[in-house]
């Protein structure tokens, strides 16, 4: 009897945590459009299988594999902290179920439990977030106005308010020209005069003027020593956007023949090609200057 | 004991006593050892600031061995510009150090993978190379630099002229 009944019990648990949105719970985050929304880990949906079958330590084996993915998602991180708690406490590891709540709370510190979770659980739950604020880990929050559409040839300035940045921790701007596969990345250097303040500048040269206007998708991003996300604006799937307004005087005109009929197009792509080179040169011999504080040392 | 063989001995020990190396840390090479460092310390004039595209495939080891303008063409160096709006591809900076560092800062064409070469030269006329540091700069930026701390740079005597050609 008394085997049923903690089967029962583990059911209804798993059943419902696995699936929150079926509880009355009011959900926490709205949903994304579907454009928005990232490709769904394998890990999440092998480990959910796992732990229906009660294979809770392969389940274990998959979720650290899907938080060691690069470019995992908030809502992707939350889902696998979520179930690589729910499965320690089965296994009866609470110290690292502690631990992955821990790293739930970093990412998402307003997360609660769904309702319809059992209350041995919430109890659980409620004592690890209690243990959490005596011991005043306190999580990385990451503050910052979206960046403004700017003029080519400027560097872009993105300044953020980063609060209880972690030991090792890093944060990153990450931009690229909308339709481009990869990102690139500068670091946020701390503001001397204030501490929470970090600045990081995207290169003049990253942003070149265009004689029709651009777009440049970017995103921010905190991340531990491990590259695990600890805090974000955007991310690589829902990045923020500003715009690189067109070059003074440059006007955009239709042709009335598809494009690449026009001999006009291959004049312009010999003319970029050469160009191109010429704007290599340029920029190689480009006068443009920054200035580079440096301190000499000699040994004594 | 025999005169010859007294005479032996005294020969063996006088010998014996002359023998081996000197240990480094004796009573007579120490203060030798500072004042060489004083002396060379003391004929610093200036430093010199060049820097060089192409970082990463650069070698600090080889480039500090000895002048760099022995080992890298004048105009391989990109062209800089003083506070005072004086443009070179070599920047001098009258020797100035306050507990062993100076600070300076020089205008540097925007763009990424530099080496930056300080050398030490001597008062002298024509001066002469008194070491050198090598360091490693990631990338500039039109706005903001971060400071570069350079590597010490260890005074040594040295021969070469490190005046690059204007």
């Amino acid at each position: 009897m008394h085997v049923w009944r903690t089967r029962l019990v583990a059911s209804l648990v798993v059943g419902s945590l696995l699936s929150p949105t079926a509880s009355l719970a009011r959900p926490l985050f709205p949903q994304p459009l579907l454009f928005q929304v990232a490709p769904t880990r394998p890990e999440i949906g092998r480990a959910q299988q796992q732990i229906e079958n009660g294979e809770f330590e392969e389940a274990v084996k998959t979720l650290e594999a899907g938080l060691d993915a690069p470019d995992v998602t908030d809502d992707q991180l939350v889902e696998l902290y979520r179930l690589l708690g729910l499965t320690s406490l089965y296994l009866g590891d609470e110290e690292r179920a502690r631990e992955a709540y821990e790293k739930l709370l970093q990412a998402r510190p307003d997360y609660e439990l769904p309702r319809s979770a059992s209350p041995k659980l919430r109890n659980l739950y409620a004592r690890l977030k209690e243990d959490i604020k005596n011991r005043r880990v306190r999580p990385v929050t990451l503050q910052a106005e979206p960046l403004e559409d700017s003029t080519g040839d400027k560097p872009v300035v993105a300044v953020a308010t980063i609060g209880e940045m972690a030991l090792g921790g890093r944060a990153r701007l990450f931009y690229r020209r909308a339709g481009a596969q990869a990102y690139s990345s500068v670091d946020f250097a701390r503001d001397r005069t204030h501490k929470e303040r970090y600045v990081a500048t995207i290169p003049a040269y990253e942003l070149p003027a265009a004689a029709s206007a651009y777009e440049v998708e970017y995103y921010y991003e905190v991340a531990d020593a491990a590259q695990r996300r600890l805090a974000g604006r955007g991310d690589a799937f829902n990045p923020l956007v500003f715009q690189i307004a067109p070059e003074a005087g440059a006007v955009a005109t239709a042709g009335e023949r598809p494009w690449y009929k026009s001999p006009w197009l291959w004049v312009a792509v010999g003319a970029v090609a050469v160009a191109g080179t010429a704007g290599a040169v340029v920029y190689a011999t480009s006068d443009e200057r920054g200035r580079v504080p440096i301190t000499i040392r000699v040994n004594p | 004991m025999s005169p010859r063989t007294s005479l032996l001995v005294l020969l063996g020990a006088t010998l014996a006593s002359g023998c081996g190396a000197e240990p480094s840390s004796s009573g007579v090479s120490l203060p030798l050892d500072v004042m060489i460092d004083r002396a060379v310390a003391d004929e610093l004039g200036a430093f010199q600031v060049v820097v060089l595209p192409n970082g990463q495939a650069r070698r600090c080891g080889d480039l500090q061995r000895t002048c760099l303008n022995q080992q890298v063409k004048p105009e391989e160096a990109l062209l800089l510009e003083g506070l005072d709006g004086k443009k070179a591809r070599a920047l001098r900076f009258t020797a100035g150090l306050d507990r062993g560092a100076q600070e300076l800062a020089v205008d540097v064409p925007v763009g990424r993978d530099y080496v930056v070469v300080i050398e030490a030269l001597s008062r002298s006329s024509p001066p002469r190379f008194l070491g050198s540091s090598c360091n490693y700069l990631e990338s500039v930026s039109s706005t903001r630099n971060d400071a570069l701390i350079a590597a010490p740079i260890t005074l040594v005597g040295g021969e070469c002229d490190p005046t690059f050609a204007p």
